[in-house]
């Protein structure tokens, strides 16, 4: 079927704010996360993780630690049977290291012991001799030539460009020229519930992991690797997962490769549980990103020539760099039409945290410098910032620095950019605080927007398709399971609903299955803010194959055609053009049970192939992504200038959608991410010294809390897209992506002054600069706590 | 997780036991009240005791009460309590405001007043409420009872005059409420859960609106070692009336008396600059009153 010509009918179900599936289990405290989990017979595994951030590993000695009682297994990356390297992308990550040490969070030993304590105590007595190599710690300078090397074949880990026009040309003929550089703080994703997972022998060399995974299927593949055994050997389940927001992706898979390593060896369940220390230390973080832009406008203040070069942090190891990059080099000049674009989007190699996927995926770093730039313009132009991007902003059959027509769907930005102007009272509360700030106040108020536009799932990056199952039993109860994990973003409801709408029948009729690698087909990662198109459309297309072959029966039944019934309400219904609907007093349960008698199959899979993309690396080319999202954020800021506080006091957030599937989850969806970037702009920064994290815990560690929240309005815009199965889209990084710019923005309008690098932090916000710490705190010094990592690290 | 061990843990019922205790084993008991410090330094291994005496059962120390002229505050009188009492908010407002502050409600309602007085602080957020009201500790042990300044009783970060087998029992200042007042600013990170970069209390005697000033005390935290007094912004107000001129010499004073560091919280140059802003507002809205 073409896409442009898919028409939508209405849904009767989906829209609706539904109670999540999941809900009324985490409330009363049944669900089960990983770490509430025990096998009778589990060993409780640790591991010895690095004291230095770079380092040569000359030798590991563990027979004290062996010695220790209760202990059951020691093992380094001598004992791993396959591959000791893991890798989505590239395969550069030891599960233990073998010689050397990149980072604070590798691990060298594993230990399976009775007891935690025995198995720390053992971890404590592994003796490493060490020869510490110097520390890389800016990614800018691993890109010298001179830069010592993390991993021998160079720090550049990918370099991608977007070679659009001819800029240098058209600089030559530009107005006016603008020179910006920015930086944005490298994050933690805070998810409430740290790492955990159980692994389990099975016969013939395998496994089977549960735990709070994010990407089952990645973590299955390094898993068959690390073990040398065959994919349909390992099984991997999720538990309940309490918050992951792209985190829980490569520091799982490695936790997983330890704990099986230490199950097949010892044929026994082992457990592991990260503490928040151990969870901080060693998962990976948001990318650090330095950014410098460089834009010509001509007379009326168009852009006709941007050339943009950033810098991201990859830390010690790969991850998902490659990718992250990709997105940030497709998106980096905004929504905004501008036919001469090049950029390099370089990630490098450091001793620091690796870097890896976290909600918004490369798009924060490029929308909060792109954005803060425009809004920056504007004003140098005198025009207010909801007009200019109004005269910016693409429309339908603008093309991308990327080359590509955007097209086949609605290009909603100028309809989202209205849709917080008008309730917010942008332009006008934007003229009056600019003129209040000559005023000799205290307090004063600024209002700021920002907007984005953004490739929905993975794009060009790799094979995006998914899966789902659905199963009508002979009571017509339904169950659905998807390759799609839910991690607390309502996936498992979204998915649901979407077969729920197909099959006619009310959500307490469905059931829904936690996710099993050995149960469903490999449906990628689940990421991209893909889950809802994907596992949905999947949904969709399962539902509707059962649901033909039970209106075949139907048809059987009743004697009309079956392509003049449907499935609504519980029931089947006569369909007719120009008709109303009519009941023909048939159940979806009698029907179920008359199709079970009649040995009709009530089970079906659905795969949904996402439509096509393509890319030339060598210049940037091609149909980035299939469809693309838009959005636009409004703060509302009051800035005391005398101590730097920023209080953000309402926010607008408007987001295509395509089709709200569960209003609930995304009004909830939009809420969290607003809060999540209020923390990217104003408070949070991983801040690592030379390799050392300077702060482990959330004491320290600071992220908005529900006190800093404003109030909030989430305002849902429907286009269906023909990509989804009922026109839906993305919502979950679209969220997080824009809100730390329009807060930063707003902080110009109130005080003049344009912050350009976050977190904008009382300091900064006052005295235009952070200083770095000096020091520990004076109380710590004192008491001499000399290491906060928990456990094993001292 | 890491488990919290420990090889004994008592729960007198009573100030006199709980003394007794301590005397029968010097040096090897730690002392516990709400538990929201000791906890997490115990889970971070920083403090390993050999055992915990768990105060929350002496019920003596659990009271708020006038006595002589004097409010009296037990130890074990939580933050949540202090923020809301008519009887602290009368005479001592300034800690009714620093108690509602402190931490989340969660760490309010399990958080005391001795606890954060011994945790000895420079940060903590009670402790320069106690100076401006020229509080006194009281310290129980084997041979009785004293009272110490509370300005005497934090000698460094963690370092208190408390001896190993004495108990801080109580706190008290003067019930003078009808004259004397007191106010707390302070400034963090986030509205909630976060450790004051720096604070200020300032207390005063005043002879009616537009009167003079007396009995002038300042106290800054998060700026030295210690919680300290202003003492410079002390005398230039004392027997002063408050007016922009002497509103801004004071905040001056006070932002040169300050001898802040720089850590993960701040730094010192921010932090200098907001000791002149609390004072300024501070006398500013007394100056309205």
């Amino acid at each position: 079927m073409s896409p442009k010509k898919r028409r939508f009918s209405r849904t009767w179900l989906l829209g609706r704010p539904e109670t999540r599936v999941d809900g009324l289990a985490k409330v009363t405290g049944e669900a089960r996360f990983a770490g509430d989990m025990d096998e009778s017979d589990q060993l409780y595994g640790a591991v010895l993780r690095s004291l230095h951030p770079h380092a040569r590993v000359l030798s590991v000695v563990t027979h004290e630690a062996v010695a220790v009682p209760g202990v059951v297994a020691v093992l380094t990356a001598d004992d791993i049977p396959g591959s000791p390297l893991v890798g989505g992308v590239i395969r550069d990550q030891p599960v233990l290291v073998t010689d050397r040490v990149r980072f604070l969070g590798d691990g060298i030993a594993l230990v399976a012991a009775e007891t935690e304590e025995a198995a720390q105590d053992a971890v404590e007595r592994i003796g490493v001799e060490y020869e510490t190599l110097p520390v890389v710690d800016d990614p800018r300078e691993a890109l010298e030539a001179e830069s010592p090397l993390v991993h021998d074949d160079g720090n550049e880990v990918v370099h991608h460009v977007v070679r659009h026009g001819d800029p240098d040309a058209a600089f030559a003929k530009a107005e006016s020229i603008y020179e910006r550089s920015f930086t944005t703080p490298r994050i933690e994703h805070s998810y409430i519930e740290p790492e955990a997972v159980i692994a389990r022998p099975v016969a013939g060399g395998g496994v089977e992991v549960i735990g709070s995974i994010q990407n089952l299927f990645s973590t299955r593949r390094a898993l068959a690797s690390v073990l040398g055994v065959a994919l349909n050997r390992v099984t991997v389940r999720h538990a309940v997962i309490g918050g992951s927001f792209g985190g829980k992706d490569d520091v799982m898979t490695i936790m997983a490769c330890r704990a099986a390593l230490l199950a097949r060896r010892c044929g026994r369940p082992v457990k592991m549980v990260n503490t928040r220390e151990e969870s901080m230390l060693e998962s990976y973080k948001r990318h650090p990103y330095f950014l410098d832009y460089r834009v010509g406008l001509d007379g009326e203040g168009n852009p006709v020539a941007m050339r943009i070069r950033a810098v991201a942090d990859a830390g010690a190891y790969a991850s998902t760099s490659p990718f992250v990059t990709y997105r940030s080099v497709v998106q980096a000049a905004g929504p905004y039409r501008c036919p001469n674009v090049w950029t390099d989007l370089y990630a490098a190699y450091t001793n620091n945290p690796y870097t890896g996927a976290m909600r918004g995926f490369g798009s924060p770093q490029v929308n909060f410098a792109v954005e803060g730039l425009v809004d920056e313009i504007a004003e140098d132009r005198g025009i207010d910032p909801l007009s200019y991007r109004l005269q910016l902003a693409y429309k339908e059959g603008d093309v991308t620095p990327t080359g590509q027509v955007l097209g086949g769907h609605v290009v909603s930005l100028p309809e989202v950019l209205n849709k917080v102007g008008e309730p917010s009272g942008f332009v006008d509360k934007w003229w009056r605080y600019r003129a209040a700030r000559s005023a000799p106040k205290a307090f004063r108020r600024g209002i700021g927007l920002a907007c984005s536009y953004r490739g929905v799932a993975l794009g060009a990056e790799g094979v995006d398709a998914a899966a789902a199952m659905v199963q009508v039993q002979s009571d017509g109860s339904v169950l659905v399971s998807s390759g799609i994990t839910d991690m607390g973003q309502g996936a498992q409801t979204a998915i649901s609903q979407c077969a729920a709408e197909v099959l006619g029948v009310r959500m307490d009729r469905v059931g829904f299955l936690d996710t099993d690698t050995s149960r469903i087909p490999d449906s990628g990662p689940t990421v991209a803010s893909r889950g809802t198109i994907m596992g949905g459309s999947a949904a969709a297309e399962a539902a509707r194959r059962v649901g033909r072959r039970m209106l075949d029966v139907a048809s059987e039944i009743t004697g009309y055609s079956a392509g003049d019934l449907i499935l609504r309400e519980g029931g089947v219904w006569r369909s007719r053009v120009g008709r109303r609907l009519q009941p023909l007093y048939l159940s979806f349960e009698e029907l179920a049970g008359e199709c079970f008698n009649r040995g009709r199959s009530l089970a079906a899979l659905g795969w949904f192939n996402a439509p096509p993309t393509s890319w030339k690396e060598d210049r940037g080319q091609g149909i980035a992504y299939f469809t693309y999202v838009y959005g636009a954020n409004v703060a509302e800021v009051v800035v005391d200038t005398e101590t730097g506080r920023v209080r953000v006091e309402e926010f607008w957030a408007a987001h295509d959608v395509g089709k709200a599937v569960n209003r609930q989850g995304v009004t909830g969806q939009i809420h969290g991410g607003v809060a999540m970037g209020m923390g990217y702009g104003l408070y949070e920064e991983f801040e690592v010294e030379e390799g050392k994290p300077k702060a482990l815990n959330f004491d320290e560690y600071l992220i908005a809390t529900a006190m800093d929240v404003p109030k909030m309005h989430a305002i849902v815009v429907e286009n269906p897209d023909p990509a989804g199965s009922f026109g839906q889209k993305s919502l979950g990084e679209p969220a997080n992506e824009i809100a730390a710019p329009a807060i930063v923005n707003a902080i110009a309008n109130a005080t003049g002054r344009r912050i350009r690098d976050i977190p904008a932090g009382l300091e900064r916000v006052l005295l235009g600069r952070k200083l770095t710490r000096s020091g520990p705190r004076g109380s710590e010094a004192a008491r001499e706590t000399s290491c906060k990592t928990g456990r094993g690290h001292t | 997780m890491t488990e919290v061990t420990t090889t004994r843990f008592v729960r007198p019922g009573s100030l006199e036991e709980a003394v007794g205790i301590l005397r029968d084993g010097p040096g090897k008991w730690t002392l516990l009240a709400g538990g929201t410090d000791l906890l997490v330094r115990m889970r971070d291994g920083a403090v390993r005791p050999e055992g915990v005496i768990d105060l929350t059962g002496v019920r003596e120390m659990s009271d708020i009460g006038v006595v002589e002229g004097h409010v009296v505050v037990g130890a074990l009188v939580t933050h949540a309590r202090l923020a809301g009492d008519d009887v602290v908010r009368r005479h001592g407002m300034a800690l009714a405001e620093a108690a509602d502050l402190v931490g989340s409600p969660q760490i309010r309602n399990r958080g005391t007043l001795g606890g954060n007085v011994m945790n000895a602080s420079p940060a903590a957020d009670a402790v320069p409420p106690l100076f401006v009201l020229a509080a006194e500790i009281r310290l129980v042990g084997p041979a009785g009872e004293r009272w110490v300044p509370v300005d005497e009783f934090a000698t460094g970060p963690g370092i208190t005059v408390k001896r190993e087998d004495e108990i801080l029992a109580a706190v008290r200042f003067e019930a003078e409420g009808g004259t004397f007042r007191s106010r707390f600013a302070r400034m963090g990170t986030r509205k909630a859960l976060a450790i004051a970069k720096v604070s200020v209390a300032i207390g005063a005697r005043r002879a009616g609106p537009g009167g003079d000033l007396d009995r002038v005390r300042v106290a800054l935290g998060a700026v030295a070692p210690t919680v300290i007094r202003a003492r410079k912004a002390e005398t230039l107000l004392e027997g002063a009336r408050l007016s922009e001129a002497t509103i801004e010499a004071a905040a001056a004073a006070v932002m040169d008396e300050a001898r802040p560091i720089s850590d993960i919280r701040s730094t010192a140059e921010y932090r200098r600059e907001m000791c002149g802003v609390l004072t300024r507002r501070l006398l500013n809205a007394a100056e309205r009153e």
